[in-house]
């Protein structure tokens, strides 16, 4: 996020797209109604019904996958109407002729027929968005997880740039992160292309500080995203890996494709705190303390360094990841060994900018928020104040493009996947209290769907994509539009990655996961 | 611009928006309220209680006053006070509800009572057997034989002048529950070694055997039970329900080796040569006192009552009693009475210096000794035994009168001058007290000048590096009851001490420590849910008390049920951090004339997670409020006589989004989560940390209760989240302590094709040759990682160090769904 969550409240409006967030993000969600009670308008892209919706002020029924025209729609408006930031464009920006190219084509007649969102609605929301004070984009999957994920990411920036709705409090771009610590396992490095603090490892000087800290060569190569990693073991040049606290062969999309992948290695780790589906499949499984048995920090989305501290033993023989990890390591003749999480932090904070200025001391009561790069620096509540980190913003402009697969006379329902509010991702399953509170998937089907096929709810429905095929059961709500369904995917019952399209974002390597042609059929 | 005006004579500075309640507030001033919450808009004014007076204004509500500049508050004065304690008093009149339970705080054993009885209740024998075993493994035992300290302590008798059973409700369950053993933790490997299978033995083998220690029990005698056995009589403790409870225990891997007395057979210097990492010595206090009564050495018929009934009911007691008198007034000498009447006795008269109410005995042995046909004979001493020709004929004793209270607060009995007279006897009985065995001891560990064990009273650690020490051997002899307490809290010191941590901290830690909380007391009116009268236990005629068949019949499963319903369950979640109890006792409010309309609401309780009991609530409306304004869902609705009610039938189909911020927003137990409710506020240790589901970064409280979490409370004080918090940040834990957790590493079995348990070091050996090995021979780029978004920073950056330093790649990565 650029900004901070405890902003959120004094937001005058908030444009929500592709974030179911009172299901996904509760307390964040929570804040935003109590905006909207404050008297914040809500504008909400999405094609479902969601909570937020009976809430806001503008609903923009959007068809899944046309985030991109959408945007490009609300800012030829504004550039037409002259709501624009001229000043902020001129000052901060740059590229703005490139941009205006590309969006001069997307008129609201033109971006209607795409989204099938109406004139008048994307011309207010354009309007409340640009002409609103205190205005900001809250984003998060359904925004992402589409083959164009980099292109709607980089046209929301386009908008927030040239509204001037970044780089001061209530405003900015803000994607809300799904996991706990996704923001810190990408600072900490644990990405194919950069060491800690997004430090690319192509590039030498950054390659040699890690030599001259670490004291071994580094390879300075790109590593393989997920996707490739799979593809390089179908040709059979991955033959090793180690997986810890991750569950692919239920997670990612073309679950068939995974599976076949992760048999063919010659040898697998698992670490982890269950015996995962992908666990399944290993040589050896090492047993992990879950967070609740051990001392570190997680960072959240708002870039706030927080303490994660050990209240009870681990189960049996489990131990931290960290120490495991640090064990193998010697055995592999590169002695790891650190005292404490704590210790691991200092090392952290001497070889990342970002976090130098902080350590367990500074973050115990409250979290330090990163940039922080000095003892006495107070963290940082928005971004971009004065500069973005390469100078000027790089205006960008973003053609719409279908989604990898589309509907046809085979497969004429559109699948989209997300979250619900009583379970999280694939861990909360093993909860009896949240599993007995939302106990199966309910996979929701327009009435008109679902009349088609004479099921209503409770009834089973075979749902199949050109990848494989699920049986589920029906929940029949106009929550979705007819001719799109929706499903979870935290049921191992109902494995909805047999049926996603694993086609990628060619950057991001993020797969498809919010739109895959489906057909279903009573069960 | 700031208003400035004068709280108490401080001048203080508020917002112009601000009521007067909320300046304090702001302030740090603390003005009483129930239905204040900062994070709504509104005042209500419901509770009453944030009366003050303003100059100018008089007496008034200060949530509904905004702030004027120069305005004098006054918070509190006995005006003010007064009508604080007649509002609280109102509020408590209708408020069916006693924050903490006098029994428990009574139990030496320190036993969930109200929480078992409960579970007997409705019907739930076995849970009740779990809870009672929590803190006491022999439940059969006790619940025939305990003194019941509980019982005079029950709040019950305010009601209709009786206690609950408790004791006997405890009979019932384990009678009817059969064997219900909570599993053993995995084998740590340590061995320990208890001595003596009496009470406080057999507790400390449980414990630690549920630890998973390997414990071997050394006893003297051929079969279990200690003092339980050879103290008390079978028609009190029949022996087979000494077996059950002894074979429940064995039934956890305890190794009993019997006929095996400790300092004969078995020395301390073997047990530390064969690896025992640490030893209990629970030997008891055996041997029984002549209270120093002359005569007594001189011939026959003048006997301990431990050697009395050791004999007797083992049904080895050959010689003939005739009349007998038993010396003393405790159980010990009630038992050897009452096994007299059952054996050959022609009179039994039980001599005891006191009067009836200070005898140690409970008033229902003592009766049923005296139904059998024993005499009581008060206030009276014994100096000698009278003997004629060697066999003895009486004893000698002295009439007393009480005089001043002495140090155990009872009057002290001295002798009336020329009253010494004889009671006929052809058999002395002396209850007069036990001693330790100390030649036993000798020797291994320092006694103190009474010959008892010397220990540490907290850890019960003894002179001697790894031996502990207690019961009746270390604090000379006492209840059964006390003997497992100190049982169980050995166990705690030694499964610290053999793991090489302080025994001294494992002993004070919340849940280790037999908690001794003592409950604030205040007059509320007890409206019970029963309007039954206790349930007598049934008993065997005195007519067909001429063996040693057990006296007390039982409950049946109806008088049981229903005796437990009696049960006030003086018992609340929110106890100590209740505001209403906290209030209350500041201003000194309460009556016991209860008002109420208790009864006429049914619980809500079908939602797994929260419950709304309305006997308690006081009609703050601050659950409707909050769940309207600020999580703005509104399940909620003003009902019947103003209480809260749901919109629909169940949580669920009210559109309840299961935040539990409602439970928060009760000032008292009205609304609680439900997954805390079992546990009270000085069990409890907590733990600051962050949410580990979504990104958001909430942080909460895991609440740890004996070593497992079992639930999570809001932080006012988190910095993202503040008292906020979903469904899931608030329910998750119980994956944490899931069944179904790794506990151990895994290795594929190249033959089978399973995944088989394996050391770490096999592990994690087969891990580096075979990652070293292929990165050796098909290079760098054939190695892959996934990082986790749900581990920690300090987990991701070790991850990468590994890949990157170690196997010389960059081909890492981590998902977003996992």
């Amino acid at each position: 996020m650029t900004n901070s969550i405890n902003e959120i409240e004094q937001y005058e409006c908030l444009f929500v797209i592709g974030s179911n967030t009172t299901e996904a993000h509760p307390v964040i969600g929570g804040k935003m109604k109590r905006a909207a009670r404050n008297g914040a308008k809500l504008i909400i892209a999405d094609p479902r019904h969601i909570e937020l919706v009976d809430h806001s002020a503008l609903w923009l029924r959007l068809i899944p996958g046309t985030d991109a025209a959408l945007v490009n729609g609300m800012m030829n408006i504004i550039i037409n109407e002259g709501w624009a930031d001229q000043e902020f464009i001129a000052k901060r920006c740059e590229n703005y002729d490139e941009l205006w190219e590309v969006v001069k084509k997307y008129t609201p007649d033109v971006v209607s027929k795409i989204t099938s969102v109406p004139e008048d609605q994307l011309r207010a929301a354009a309007e409340l968005y640009a002409k609103t004070t205190k205005s900001g984009i809250f984003y998060t999957l359904g925004i992402t997880e589409h083959t164009t994920g980099t292109a709607n990411v980089r046209n929301l920036a386009n908008l927030a740039m040239v509204t001037g709705h970044v780089g001061v409090p209530h405003a900015g771009v803000n994607p809300l992160r799904g996991q706990n610590n996704v923001q810190g396992a990408c600072d900490m490095g644990a990405l194919p292309n950069v060491y800690s603090g997004y430090r690319n490892v192509t590039v030498p000087e950054h390659a040699a500080f890690f030599e001259d800290a670490w004291g071994v060569p580094m390879n300075r190569d790109l590593g393989l995203r997920i996707p490739e990693m799979f593809d390089a073991m179908h040709a059979g040049e991955l033959k090793s890996m180690f997986i810890m606290g991750e569950d692919p062969v239920l997670t990612d999309a073309d679950a068939n494709h995974v599976r076949a992948a992760i048999e063919s290695l010659e040898f697998l780790v698992v670490q982890d705190i269950f015996l995962t589906e992908t666990a399944k499949h290993a040589d050896v499984v090492l047993p992990a303390a879950c967070y609740a048995e051990k001392d570190g920090t997680f960072t959240n989305t708002e870039r706030r360094v927080q303490r994660v501290r050990k209240a009870v033993d681990a189960p049996g023989e489990a131990r931290a990841d960290w120490e495991i990890v640090c064990d193998l390591a010697t055995r592999m003749g590169y002695p790891m060994s650190y005292d404490s999480p704590a210790d691991i932090f200092e090392e952290i904070r001497r070889l990342t900018p970002t976090y130098r200025g902080m350590d367990y001391e500074r973050v115990d009561a409250c979290g330090l928020q990163w940039p922080c790069p000095t003892p006495d620096h107070p963290g940082t509540q928005v971004l971009h104040e004065d500069t973005f980190p390469r100078g000027r913003g790089q205006l960008c402009g973003v053609e719409y493009e279908a989604p990898a697969e589309l509907t046809n006379a085979d497969y004429p329902i559109l699948l989209t996947t997300g979250r619900m509010l009583y379970q999280y991702n694939i861990s909360t399953r093993q909860s009896p209290i949240l599993d007995g509170l939302a106990p199966c998937e309910m996979t929701e089907i327009n009435p008109v769907d679902a009349a088609n096929i004479g099921v209503a709810t409770g009834g089973k429905v075979r749902v199949s994509s050109r990848r494989g095929s699920v049986v589920t059961t029906a929940n029949v709500t106009e929550r979705v539009p007819p001719g799109t369904m929706f499903m979870t995917f935290h049921y191992a019952e109902t494995p909805v990655n047999e049926l996603t399209n694993s086609a990628f974002d060619p950057i991001s390597k993020t797969a498809e996961y919010k739109v895959s042609a489906v057909k279903i059929e009573k069960a | 611009m700031n208003v400035s005006l004068f709280i108490d004579g401080r001048h203080i500075e508020a917002e112009p928006w601000m009521t007067v309640l909320q300046a304090a507030e702001y302030n740090g001033i603390q003005i009483p309220t129930l239905c204040h919450d900062p994070r709504l808009p509104s005042p209500t004014a419901r509770c009453g209680l944030c009366v003050v007076d303003i100059g100018g204004m008089g007496l008034v509500q200060a949530c509904e006053i905004p702030v004027a500049e120069g305005l004098e508050v006054v918070t509190l004065d006995p005006q003010i006070a007064e009508i604080r304690k007649q509002r609280l008093s109102e509020l408590l009149s209708n408020h069916n509800a006693y924050c903490e339970p006098p029994c428990h705080y009574a139990c030496p054993a320190g036993i969930d009572i109200p929480g078992y009885l409960a579970a007997v209740a409705r019907g739930d024998d076995a849970e009740a057997v779990t809870i009672i075993k929590k803190r006491l493994p022999l439940p059969r035992i006790i619940g025939r034989v305990c003194p019941r300290p509980c019982e005079g302590a029950c709040r019950r008798t305010q009601v209709d002048g009786e206690p609950v059973a408790i004791c006997s409700l405890k009979r019932y369950a384990s009678d009817s529950a059969g064997r219900v053993n909570p599993p053993a933790a995995p084998a740590t490997g340590k061995k320990v070694a208890v001595i003596g299978a009496g009470p406080s033995g057999l507790t400390a083998a449980y414990y630690l055997a549920l630890s998973g220690h390997q414990v071997t029990i050394f006893e003297s005698n051929s079969v279990a039970g200690g003092m339980t056995l050879t103290g008390i009589p079978p028609y009190r403790l029949p022996r087979e329900v000494i077996a059950e409870d002894v074979a429940d225990i064995l039934a956890l891997g305890v190794e009993l080796k019997l006929d095996c007395k400790f300092g004969e057979d078995i020395f301390i210097e073997h047990l530390e040569s064969e690896g025992y990492d640490a030893t209990y010595l629970a030997i008891g206090a055996q041997c029984g006192s002549t209270g120093g009564i002359k005569g007594v050495e001189e011939g026959e018929g003048a006997y301990s009552a431990v050697e009395f009934l050791r004999a007797s009911n083992a049904g080895e007691w050959t010689r003939p009693l005739g009349r007998v008198v038993v010396l003393g007034g405790g159980f010990t000498a009630v038992d050897a009475a009452r096994s007299s009447l059952r054996m050959d006795a022609t009179e039994v008269t039980i001599a005891y210096r006191r009067t009836r109410g200070e005898m140690p005995a409970t008033q229902e042995e003592v009766n049923e000794a005296e139904d059998e046909g024993s005499t009581l004979m008060l206030l009276t001493s014994p100096l000698s035994v009278v003997r004629e020709n060697g066999a003895l004929t009486g004893v000698l004793c002295q009439k007393m009168a009480l005089g001043e209270p002495d140090a155990s607060g009872r009057r002290k009995p001295e002798p009336i001058a020329g009253s010494e007279f004889v009671i006929p006897a052809d058999t002395v009985i002396m209850a007069l007290g036990q001693e330790v065995e100390d030649e036993d001891v000798a020797g291994v560990c320092e006694l103190t000048p009474k010959g008892t064990i010397a220990a540490d009273k907290l850890t019960l650690l003894t002179s001697r590096p790894g031996v502990f020490a207690g019961g009746d051997c270390e604090t000379g002899p006492a209840t059964v009851v006390e003997a497992i307490a100190a049982g169980r809290r050995a166990a705690v010191a030694i499964d610290a001490y053999v793991h090489g941590k302080s025994a001294e901290a494992a002993c004070r830690a919340p849940g280790a420590r037999l908690e001794r909380h003592k409950p604030v007391f205040f007059d509320i009116g007890a409206k019970p849910l029963s309007d039954e009268h206790r349930t007598h236990m049934p008993v065997l005629p005195v007519e067909k008390r001429r063996n040693m068949d057990e006296v007390e019949l039982g409950f049946t499963e109806e008088t049981a049920r229903a005796e437990a319903a009696r049960c006030l369950q003086c018992t609340c979640h929110e106890a100590s951090v209740c505001e209403l109890q906290r209030l209350s006792i500041r201003y000194g409010a309460g009556s016991k004339e209860f008002t109420g309309d208790t009864g006429q609401f049914d619980l809500y309780d079908g939602s797994p997670i929260l419950q709304l009991d309305r006997k308690r609530c006081i009609k703050c409306h601050s659950c409707i409020r909050v769940c309207e304004e600020v999580e703005r869902v509104g399940v909620y609705e003003v009902g019947d006589k103003e209480y809260p009610k749901l919109k629909a039938a169940t949580y669920k189909e009210s559109g309840c989004v299961s935040c539990g911020q409602c439970t928060d927003a009760c000032p008292t137990g009205a609304l609680v989560n439900a997954q805390l409710k079992p546990y009270r506020e000085w069990q409890i240790r907590r733990v600051r940390t962050t949410c580990p589901l979504c990104g958001t970064g909430c942080n909460f409280d895991l609440n740890v209760v004996d070593g497992k979490v079992v639930g999570v409370t809001t932080a006012a004080d988190a910095p993202v989240n503040g008292e906020a918090l979903c469904v899931k940040g608030r329910y998750h834990f119980d994956l944490i302590h899931s069944p179904d957790r790794l506990t151990t590493p895994l290795i594929r079995n190249k033959v089978t094709g399973q995944l088989e348990p394996a050391s770490w070091d096999d592990a994690l050996s087969l891990v580096a040759t075979k990652l070293g090995e292929i990165r050796d021979r098909e290079g760098t780029e054939a190695f892959g990682a996934l990082s986790s978004a749900r581990c920690t920073n300090e987990d991701n950056w070790v991850m990468s160090k590994f890949v990157r330093a170690v196997m010389r790649t960059n081909n890492l990565d981590h998902c977003a769904r996992t």
